[in-house]
Formats: structure tokens, C-alpha cells, sequence
């Protein structure tokens, strides 16, 4: 059985679907019985869901400079 | 070759033969997540600004020899990697991607046979408000903010810009192993500081 500890640790390769099957099983269950852990690994989660959120805005101000640089290039 | 090309090959393509909207495209998709990047290296905000501007004129130059064996995101990522780098270098700030002990591993949390001695508290919001509030993205810049250089670096590309773990140790040129521990050690720690924040 895994601890607390080693659930712990493993929790970022089991985001990553990194583990292998056994394992990746071995923490489910662990997540199954263990309400601590599993509040833990929510809040990883949530955390990576806000990580992932910051990679999605993107504002496109940069238009005019790539037309220059490209210009520029080119006729250099 | 049977894959077809994706569209950003084509971008590429078009691009290569001249076309300076296929340019301006591809700027406008990279270029925030770029500068986002740089400033992982290098602080001041008009430095990582030369360091993107300084890439794109390198890619420019670069694009006919760039041979697709990796993506052109991992092809832009490595260039301003590098070049951030020697910016930091200069600057004499220097990130250090070897791996020891920081003693992040949360023992104190645990019982020497390594039970929860508690469970984390409950977050005063639900997932859905997490990803909505204002407060938290502050809290989210604050924790990556508060990170060792290094663990931010690996963070930013992994989980904010969703580079696969062999692209970021192609773009950092660092160790299977090392990207590993430095992604759980930093996620580690932005959880921590949400907690501490959010409890």
C-alpha cells in the first residue's frame, strides 16, 4: 500500500499520466480511500487548471512590429 | 512523408515564401507566450521585451535551415531560451538546472511512516470561482513569482504554455530526471502558497 507520503509525491507524475499502469492504479486507490489526499490532489489540480488558464491569454499587440521586422528582413 | 502538413506548416511554408501575413501570424500566436518566457530569465520587463524581439529577428535569419525535426513552438522556445540566458549570464544571474536536495517535500505534513497528519484544509472557493477570480490570478503570479528561478522556468512551460516533458528538455537542455523534480518541487510550492492564501 502506498502512504500518504508516497501518494504525495507521485501526485505530479499521476497528473502527467507519467506512471506506469500499476502504480497510476495503486494511487487511485489510495485517492479512493484517503479523503486528505484526495483533497490534496484536487487542489493540484485546481492549481494546474489556473496555470494552464495564464497560457490561454494572449493579445495579439504585436502586429504593426512583426510587419517591420519583417520588411526589414527582407530588404536587408 | 504521408502525416500532412499541419497548419502550422503551413504558416511555415507560406512564411518562407515570403508571405509577410504568414509572419504576422505567426508573431501574433507566439509572441505573448514568448516574452512570458523570457521574463522567467531575465526581470526587468524592457529586457525580455529585446530578448523576444531579438529571437524573432533570429528566426527570421534561421527559418530556411530550420529542418522541422521539432516543433517550430520548441524551435522559438529553445531560441529564446538561449538567448535569455546569456542576457541573465550578463546580467550575472545565472539559473542552475542541476537538482539537489530543497527540502520541499512537505515532511512536515506527514508522520514518520508517512500518513497525513492532517487533511488540508478546504479551499474558501470552488474550482469553477478558481479559475474566474481576479484574486487568484494575483495569488497564481505572486506563488510563481516567490519560486527558485529553475522550478519557474520548467512550471511556465509545462503547465502555463504546455510544452510535453521531452520539449522542455530539449528547449532547456536539461535531464529527464531534472525536469521531473523541478516540475513537482514548483507545483508543490504554488499550491502551498495558494493554501496558505485560501484556506
Amino acid at each position: 500500500m502506498l502512504t500518504c507520503r508516497d501518494v504525495a509525491n507521485l501526485t505530479s507524475d499521476y497528473l502527467n499520466k507519467d506512471l506506469p499502469l500499476y502504480r497510476r492504479l495503486a494511487v487511485r486507490l489510495h485517492l479512493l480511500m484517503c479523503v486528505g489526499c484526495n483533497r490534496y490532489y484536487a487542489q493540484m489540480r485546481s492549481t494546474l487548471a489556473m496555470l494552464r488558464k495564464i497560457g490561454e491569454e494572449t493579445t495579439a499587440d504585436s502586429s504593426d512590429r512583426a510587419r517591420e521586422l519583417f520588411r526589414s528582413h527582407r530588404n536587408s | 512523408m504521408s502525416t500532412p502538413p499541419s497548419a502550422e506548416d503551413l504558416l511555415l511554408d507560406r512564411a518562407l515564401a515570403g508571405d509577410e501575413s504568414a509572419f504576422v501570424e505567426l508573431v501574433d500566436l507566439y509572441h505573448v507566450p514568448l516574452l512570458r518566457f523570457a521574463r522567467t530569465f531575465v526581470r526587468q520587463p524592457s529586457q525580455a521585451e529585446d530578448v523576444v524581439q531579438d529571437a524573432w529577428m533570429g528566426v527570421l535569419r534561421g527559418l530556411e535551415r530550420f529542418e522541422r525535426r521539432s516543433s517550430f513552438k520548441t524551435w522559438l522556445f529553445r531560441i529564446v531560451a538561449n538567448r535569455a540566458r546569456t542576457r541573465a549570464v550578463r546580467e550575472q544571474r545565472y539559473v542552475q538546472f542541476e537538482v539537489n536536495e530543497d527540502g520541499s517535500d512537505n515532511s512536515d505534513n506527514f508522520t514518520p511512516e508517512g500518513t497525513l497528519k492532517a487533511p488540508p484544509r478546504e479551499w474558501r472557493m470552488t474550482p469553477e470561482r478558481l479559475l474566474l477570480s481576479v484574486e487568484t490570478r494575483a495569488l497564481v503570479d505572486a506563488a510563481l513569482e516567490q519560486l527558485p528561478d529553475n522550478q519557474r522556468v520548467v512550471v511556465t512551460l509545462r503547465d502555463i504554455e504546455q510544452l510535453d516533458a521531452a520539449d522542455v528538455c530539449n528547449v532547456l537542455g536539461i535531464t529527464e530526471t531534472n525536469q521531473r523534480v523541478l516540475l513537482h518541487r514548483g507545483r508543490t510550492k504554488v499550491r502551498a502558497a495558494l493554501a496558505a492564501a485560501l484556506e
